[in-house]
């Protein structure tokens, strides 16, 4: 499912359509950056050379035939960018690489976490707090569909079977569960942001 | 259809889009693109909820693109070259033409000097002034032959693609004229 869509999407981008690359880098935005941030510690770093990687990938789109998996694709540009870029440095790159079975699976890493200074932690905490306070105010089945989706990791059809329920009650569930959790949070970013 | 935009969105973002979702996000992207900042704002909520720090890669990622293909497109294309085949193109063109028009002159010289083209010549045709007229025609004849040679040789100079069949034309036509 996720493979055709994914193909699709980038045959828009092939054709000129820069909002669908845009959708392409939110999707996998997070997953590069962890997968990057295995080689390059500095979190600021990680989002540079995550973006170089993309960039990359924009101008070696039309060389995307779809023999892979684009995520397979973008994940060798990500690897040889965060190569490059410790070369750049001066620096050795890591003596094995990242599986592409592992990264496939790797999302959210701690150091991509900005802890340089203590402002910086203690804005962290207090977008955790608000986070979790948001999360524990959803409705129950909202709750439930979000938190099995994002922290026991299970798929649409396992969240389906857990709660009963046909996947798109699920999809419709952690949308708005999301949705929620972002008008909670939108304010408190907002002043963050100030 | 915007909700079920975001909808779509948010199961694109957990690998659960099918094509029509994709469809339906782009086809509402098309028509209010102000939507990207909802998604962005439901990929924020996702990356915040799963405890990963937000990040919005498309922040000034076209900018940087579009500058690189600016820096690019310089360093690919040598404005200089096409000129410079474009003149060279030009003075062959016009070392031909100009060939052309002198060895049509001195071909219609000669034949009028020889009354090839029917058209009766007051000097050839009076006794008097014939052998006097023959002379200085024959010197004019020369010094001409002389430079188109000299004329046919430096345009062989300049363009590498010249050639100079007017050295056997002239020696056929001066021995003519001698004759």
């Amino acid at each position: 499912m996720s493979q055709e869509a994914d193909l699709q999407m980038v045959k828009k981008v092939q054709k000129g359509d820069r909002r669908a690359f845009d959708m392409l880098v939110m999707k996998y935005q997070q997953r590069i950056a962890a997968l990057i941030s295995r080689y390059v510690k500095d979190s600021h770093e990680v989002q540079d050379v995550a973006q170089e990687a993309f960039i990359k990938a924009y101008r070696a789109i039309n060389n995307f035939r779809g023999d892979s998996a684009f995520y397979t694709w973008m994940y060798r540009i990500a690897i040889n960018t965060a190569k490059n870029h410790l070369l750049i440095k001066n620096r050795r790159p890591p003596g094995s690489d990242v599986e592409l079975e592992d990264a496939e699976f790797y999302e959210g890493s701690d150091g991509l976490k900005d802890h340089t200074t203590p402002e910086n932690s203690l804005s962290r905490d207090r977008l955790e707090s608000a986070v979790y306070k948001a999360i524990e105010g959803l409705p129950e089945d909202l709750k439930m569909a979000l938190t099995l989706r994002e922290f026991d990791g299970m798929s649409y059809e396992e969240i389906a079977d857990v709660m009963e329920t046909p996947i798109g009650t699920v999809r419709s569930r952690i949308f708005r569960a999301r949705e929620s959790v972002d008008k909670k949070i939108q304010p408190f970013l907002e002043r963050a942001a100030v | 259809m915007t909700e079920q935009a975001k909808e779509s969105f948010s199961a694109w973002l957990d690998d659960n889009a099918t094509e029509l979702d994709v469809q339906r996000m782009m086809k509402s992207l098309e028509s209010d693109p102000s939507l990207l900042n909802e998604f962005r704002k439901i990929s924020e909520a996702k990356d915040l909820v799963s405890n990963s720090q937000p990040m919005n890669l498309t922040d000034g990622l076209w900018q940087k693109i579009d500058g690189l293909e600016e820096e690019i497109v310089p360093q690919n294309v040598e404005p200089s070259k096409p000129k410079q085949k474009l003149f060279k193109g030009v003075a062959s063109v016009a070392v031909a033409a100009s060939v052309t028009m002198a060895v049509l002159f001195s071909a219609r010289y000669v034949a009028v000097a020889n009354n090839e083209s029917g058209v009766v010549n007051p000097v050839a045709t009076n006794p008097a002034v014939e052998t006097e007229a023959s002379d200085s025609m024959i010197a004019t004849q020369e010094r001409l032959q002389k430079y188109l040679k000299e004329h046919v040789e430096q345009a062989a100079f300049n363009s590498g693609r010249a050639v100079m069949p007017i050295d056997s034309s002239t020696e056929i036509e001066v021995s003519t004229i001698e004759e």
